[in-house]
């Protein structure tokens, strides 16, 4: 399996995602120093939370989505 | 000894006005010769014949045979060898062969800019012969009218302006081996790859524009948002509300707003301090092209496109300045005051004319943008009639924007007061406009935001009528509208003020962004992303940027502009053959995006006879008519089939009809949609429309 978990393209070496979703995840990790902070959410909270917040970007849903469904 | 004079001009209507503005009574005489219409006029002794260009009529064409690359064996040819242009070019070059006999001189009066330099050139040199060159002179000028015009005939250059000739002569040359060069690499390549022909380009200054939207879509995508709280209070004097402005603009945490609301609902507010200040506006400057287009999208919502047209038009007809300048100043040759006098006679701008006139002394406000060539855009003065909607804005945007400049700063007296809620900090703003000034000149296009207060004093108490706190998200960048694509090509220096605008509009003709927000395409953002991976410097803004840099130099006598070339050649050469080497790969992962875009234009629905294949629009090759049909006919195992409007283009809802199961479609009339049932025997249909 050479593609991303999420999309077709490839993903990059030490991910199980593509550049895109990497990239996002990345953020998505940083985002949650600033929620934890702000609100005081868990880690699952925050996912769930962003996934319906209206800025969140397209490939950010998409991995929050992905990191819900594996729990 | 009398003179005949051969006069070459851009534009048919820039030749009327031309000749009717250098004949001495007023009246040229029009003639014809074949289709092509010239104006005589008499100056003096002189006889001036003068005749228009078509824009462009001659361009560059490859050498030799053969559509593949790379190819740098160039030259200039009629455009109608080119096969691309308007066919009166060929009568225009005739015309301008014949009446070029027995000419004692020539003059070179296109537009003042680096195209209109090269369109007379080239016409001189190809079409009269280089024997005229030496007895060409070049008219300079900002305004077609009357007295600017006879003015740039008494002050003419006594020579064509050969450095900005060959600067023109180098961008075309330099655009024409990346833009040719590219387009079929690309082309090739997805050929190479899938067998399929597709013909795709990229400019030298596309791919980098491109390439900024597509950047921007990705910022979009990965971007994610962070709470933040907003204290929105408010207080009533003598029974009017005010806002009040909490000290910090945003709180980090929810419970640093819900301690700000506890202490401070329901309290009351102590004014601790007042300030005043007075305020000054200075005048904006006047505009240049790119203020003009960026203020016309603001209060019009005009694309640049649409305002460089309209601007061009006031421009042709002699009611504003030309429009392709970076300046925004107006040089001390410019008779203000004379522009004024002829703008009081207009109702429309006469209350403001007048009161500048009465100043002593007009000075206007500069911008810090210059241009060599051109002045700021303003008006003649000379009164449009019977304008078109974007016209009539544009006129009188640039007419305001010309009294603004001349007129004094607003000045305004800001208050605030600090007022102390339970410990916290709240500001209480207003705003007084002491002088309006050049804001009166410049209505409807600014709004003055007065805010009165009552009297305020230290020790006054106040209530807090209202107190919460708001959680908000920061934000994604915003997608880029044409004008902030615009600004940043600018900022970027990449492109010129002559060709930002139409590199904007290519890039919508290539499908390659769409939409008035701009939003990268499926195929745009797959052409970017296989170049940033096999041909990087190609959608590079530093090489863009100093391929820039180079012509400019030509300009100002820095640079050869045949080292140029040559250095285009050079930069282009590896390019190419890095290209070449990954062309199989390249064209492999373009033409995945065209198959699926061709796929997602195409596809209507599952199939409800067999519930496995697609039902495809397709073409009958013989007849030519439109069907629809499942995948699954290609094997024999499903024989379902539609027929289609031959007229209207249908689009998938992604339903199925509930009755019969089969692909429900739309089609538009106008903008409005109207979706029905593919299947035409379906029961839903029985008495519905005939
Ligand atoms: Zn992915
Ligand atoms: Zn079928
Ligand atoms: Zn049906």
């Amino acid at each position: 399996m050479t593609s991303c978990k999420i999309c077709q393209r490839k993903h990059i070496d030490g991910s199980t995602y593509c550049d895109h979703h990497h990239t996002a995840y990345t953020n998505l990790e940083e985002g949650y120093k600033q929620w934890r902070y702000a609100l005081g959410v868990s880690w699952v909270e925050y996912l769930e939370k962003i996934t319906k917040t209206s800025g969140t970007g397209r490939w950010v849903k998409e991995v929050a989505d992905d990191i819900l469904s594996g729990l | 000894m009398p003179e005949r004079i051969l006069v070459i001009t851009e534009k048919p209507s820039s030749a009327r006005r031309i000749a009717r503005a250098l004949d001495d009574q007023g009246k040229p005489s029009s003639l014809k010769n074949g289709s092509v219409q010239y104006h005589v006029s008499r100056r003096g002794e002189d006889e001036l014949i003068i005749v228009s260009a078509l824009g462009h009529l001659y361009t560059i064409i490859q050498k030799g045979k053969g559509w593949n690359y790379p190819v740098y064996d160039i030259e200039w040819a009629p455009t109608y060898q080119a096969g691309k242009s308007n066919p009166r070019t060929r009568a225009h070059i005739n015309a301008i062969k014949d009446l070029s006999q027995g000419a004692t001189g020539y003059v070179s009066a296109c537009d003042y800019d680096i195209e209109g330099s090269l369109i007379a050139y080239t016409i001189l040199l190809y079409a009269v012969g280089d024997h005229s060159l030496a007895k060409s002179r070049r008219m300079l000028y900002s305004t077609l009218t009357r007295e600017d015009l006879n003015k740039s005939w008494e002050n003419m250059l006594p020579a064509l302006d050969y450095p900005v000739i060959a600067a023109g002569k180098a961008r075309h040359e330099m655009d024409w081996l990346f833009g040719i060069n590219l387009s079929r690499a690309l082309s090739l390549s997805v050929r190479k790859a899938s067998g399929d022909f597709k013909t795709l380009s990229i400019g030298r200054v596309q791919g980098p524009t491109l390439r900024f939207v597509k950047e921007r879509e990705e910022e979009i995508n990965t971007f994610v948002p962070i709470p933040y709280w907003k204290i929105n209070a408010e207080t009533k004097i003598e029974d009017k509300k005010y806002p009040l402005e909490y000290e910090k603009q945003r709180l980090e945490r929810e419970v640093h707003a819900k301690d700000v609301a506890t202490a401070c609902r329901g309290k009351e507010g102590t004014i601790k301090a007042i300030r005043s200040e007075t305020e000054t506006t200075p005048s904006p400057p006047p505009f240049n092209l790119g203020d003009l287009q960026r203020e016309a999208y603001r209060v019009f919502k005009m694309n640049p496109s649409a305002t460089l047209a309209s601007a061009e038009k006031l421009y042709l007809s002699a009611h504003i300045s030309y429009p392709r300048t970076s300046s925004q100043k107006l040089p001390s040759s410019i008779d203000l005051r004379e522009i004024l006098r002829k703008l009081a006679k207009n109702p429309s701008y006469a209350k403001q004319a007048e009161v500048l006139l009465m100043k002593k002394r007009l000075i206007p406000r500069q911008g810090k943008k210059d241009d060599v060539a051109h002045p700021a855009i303003h008006p003649t003065g000379s009164r449009p009639r019977r304008l078109g909607d974007n016209e009539k804005n544009v006129y009188d945007l640039v007419v305001k924007r010309f009294l603004a400049c001349l007129s004094e700063p607003a000045i305004h007296e800001k208050i605030q007061g600090d007022i102390d809620v339970n410990g916290h900090l709240f500001y209480l703003n207003g705003s007084k406009t002491l002088e309006s000034g050049w804001m009166d000149s410049y209505q409807p296009y600014v709004k003055d935001k007065e805010v009165l207060l009552p009297e305020l004093k230290v020790g006054m108490t106040l209530p807090i009528t209202k107190l919460s706190s708001r959680r908000n998200y920061s934000s994604p960048p915003p997608r880029f509208n044409q004008s902030t694509l615009l600004r940043l090509m600018e900022n970027q220096n990449i492109g010129t003020k002559a060709t930002r605008t139409n590199i904007i509009d290519t890039l919508y003709r290539r499908h390659y962004i769409e939409g008035n927000i701009v939003r990268i395409t499926d195929l745009g953002f797959s052409i970017i992303e296989t170049l940033e991976r096999y041909s990087p410097d190609i959608i590079s803004v530093e090489m863009t940027r100093e391929l820039e840099q180079n012509l400019e130099d030509i300009q100002s006598g820095n640079l050869h502009a045949d080292t140029v070339i040559e250095n285009t050649v050079k930069t282009l050469d590896p390019i190419l053959k890095r290209f070449k080497e990954n062309a199989e790969k390249i064209g492999s992962e373009i033409s995945l995006t065209l198959k699926d875009m061709f796929y997602k234009e195409n596809y209507l629905g599952k199939c409800p006879s067999c519930g496995e294949g697609d039902i495809m629009i397709q073409r009958n090759r013989k007849t030519g008519k439109n069907f629809a049909s499942c995948t699954n006919t290609k094997n024999g195992s499903c024989n379902q089939t539609y027929s289609l409007p031959q007229k209207k283009k249908v689009y998938s809802t992604g339903q199925r009809c509930v009755t019969c199961s089969a692909p429900v479609i739309k089609m538009y009339y106008g903008r409005k949609p109207w979706s029905l049932c593919l299947n035409a025997a379906c029961p839903t249909k029985k008495g519905e429309h005939k």
